[in-house]
């Protein structure tokens, strides 16, 4: 049961983390691949604040502006690069925010991280049983979801397809394509810092090696598998993914092989990301006409 | 309206727009035409701000417009359609019209939580206005068809549908007829002529000659960046150096 229950509240994190990217990359087209830095700003914000005593809601609101402080500082230079050229600014960025964790040890902790990060608690509630983990991270995604809903259905979100499907065509019917971007950006990373702050709090020890390209690539692939650009697709991609990692744990492989599975899942997911790309781009739930 | 004084513009070295004046002085239908390669999508690009000019001066209605973004110059009434369509295949005819209007109180996200009611009542106005102008270029019936189910043809229809929900006073317009079936064209002409008549101007790309000289008033006929003639067109087409320019004698 307490297993199960574990799997649901990764794929409750991971599909914040997921929608969050989905509002950038399947939105409004911005090929983020230093996302992962968002959601590690949320943790560590999370972590390292908490733990001096913040409670739960300070640090998490601290951790979201310097999530959007973070994508502004990087967004202005960045989003004048165009399509591929942005995904390499990101990733550049994802790198430097991992190694600023690594090596700005006075706050961070450096390679050692930061064990023993607290439960959730506030107004005399403690977030500290799985069943609680679960409800608090459900009603997170929800009230996400339900902004995203929100955000999507109205003429905002109408500008950011539109920047999506054809960036002249916006720019030729007035729409400050730029601004929206960077309004998408910012958005996108203070979500993804949410999703980092409750993971943190779940998984009550964080250090650098969790903020890699690695967990970037995963929650890419979640958002295509489960259909970029549809609300629901990233909570389908995270339950997918999710599911799969853990199926494996209950194949009971001797150490000899268990060894080469690590790597061999990341080269699944390389397989499938590419495989999805080029015959179903729309994803498992696709792209409906009014999504 | 549009004044474009001493414009230039090189690609590299390649001189695409030469020193060149217009002056569309008085509302109306103006027409552009010129070989292959003259320039003239180029000057389109220079004056909707989507290519920086090398110099001299754009004036719309008497503002600078030369250092403006795209996105400024529509919203100042002057709008652009491209040579191949561009609308939004993904996205169904009406959200595809409900893109341009300007100043909409659903694109800050403040008003999206704080100020329903107002943001509401405007996507009715301009849900209202999108098919009040469907209906005006036939397309109607296919509001809620994604654009990329659209023919060529009615993309074409739609993307001037679509400028025209910004409310342009003037309006560039790319080879309008190109790869349109003859119904069609008739269609689009008569279009642009009801448009013409409740104040709108048009300054018009066009190889079709017969829909440059039913339509337009006043031709300029660009050759190698420069602009070689300018006239009514029935004088334009008997004058020598534009046939010079386009049998390359």
């Amino acid at each position: 049961m307490d297993f199960i229950l574990h799997i649901l509240i990764m794929i409750s994190i991971y599909s914040i983390f997921a929608m969050s990217l989905n509002l950038e990359l399947g939105y409004t087209g911005l090929y983020n691949f230093g996302h992962i830095a968002f959601f590690g700003i949320g943790a560590y914000s999370s972590a390292i604040l908490s733990k001096a005593g913040f409670g739960f809601f300070p640090p998490l609101i601290i951790g979201m502006g310097l999530s959007i402080i973070a994508s502004f500082i990087i967004g202005i230079p960045a989003l004048r690069l165009r399509g591929d050229y942005f995904g390499i600014a990101t990733l550049g960025f994802g790198e430097i925010m991992r190694l600023f964790f690594l090596n700005e040890a006075w706050l961070t902790r450096g390679p050692m991280g930061i064990p023993g990060i607290l439960p959730p608690s506030f107004f005399g509630i403690i977030i500290n049983t799985l069943p609680r983990f679960l409800i608090l991270n459900l009603i997170f995604m929800i009230l996400i979801w339900l902004f995203l809903y929100i955000l999507i259905k109205s003429p905002f979100g109408r500008v950011l397809k539109a920047i999506r499907e054809d960036e002249a065509a916006a720019l030729s019917l007035g729409k400050n394509v730029y601004l929206f971007r960077l309004k998408s950006l910012m958005i996108g990373s203070a979500i993804a810092a949410i999703a980092g702050s409750l993971w943190a709090h779940y998984i009550s020890y964080i250090s650098p090696n969790e903020f890699t390209l690695t967990e970037t690539i995963i929650v890419l692939l979640m958002v295509v598998l489960g259909g970029e650009g549809t609300l629901s697709g990233p909570i389908i991609g995270a339950l997918t993914i999710i599911g799969f990692q853990e199926i494996l744990r209950f194949f009971n492989l001797p150490p000899s092989l268990s060894r080469y599975i690590y790597p061999l899942r990341e080269m699944v997911f390389g397989l499938t990301l590419v495989l999805l790309m080029i015959y179903k781009p729309q994803g498992i739930v696709g792209r409906r006409k009014d999504a | 309206m549009l004044k474009i004084k001493s414009v230039s513009k090189s690609f590299e070295g390649i001189k695409a727009v030469n020193s060149l004046n217009m002056i569309l002085e008085k509302k109306g239908i103006y027409g552009l035409i010129g070989p292959n390669g003259s320039g003239k999508t180029t000057l389109f690009n220079l004056i909707s701000g989507f290519l920086p000019i090398d110099s001299g001066e754009i004036f719309y209605r008497g503002i600078p417009i030369h250092e403006k973004k795209p996105y400024q110059i529509y919203n100042m009434g002057l709008a652009r359609t491209f040579q191949l369509t561009r609308i939004f295949p993904k996205m169904t005819v009406i959200e595809n019209m409900m893109v341009p209007p300007k100043n909409q109180k659903g694109e800050k996200i403040f008003n999206l939580f704080l100020n329903k009611r107002k943001v509401i009542d405007q996507e009715i106005n301009i849900r209202n206005k999108a098919m009040d102008l469907l209906n005006f270029v036939g397309l109607f019936p296919l509001r809620n068809e994604l654009g990329k189910n659209l023919s060529y043809g009615q993309q074409k229809l739609l993307e001037l549908a679509r400028i025209l929900m910004g409310e342009p006073e003037m309006i560039l317009l790319d080879e309008p007829t190109a790869g349109v079936n003859p119904t069609m064209i008739r269609n689009l002409m008569e279009m642009i002529e009801k448009l013409s008549d409740i104040g709108k101007s048009f300054l018009i790309v066009e190889h079709n000659i017969d829909v440059v000289i039913e339509l337009c008033r006043w031709v300029y006929v660009l050759d190698h960046g420069e602009k070689i003639a300018e006239g009514r067109p029935n004088e334009i087409k008997s004058n020598e150096k534009v046939i010079e320019a386009y049998l390359g004698v």
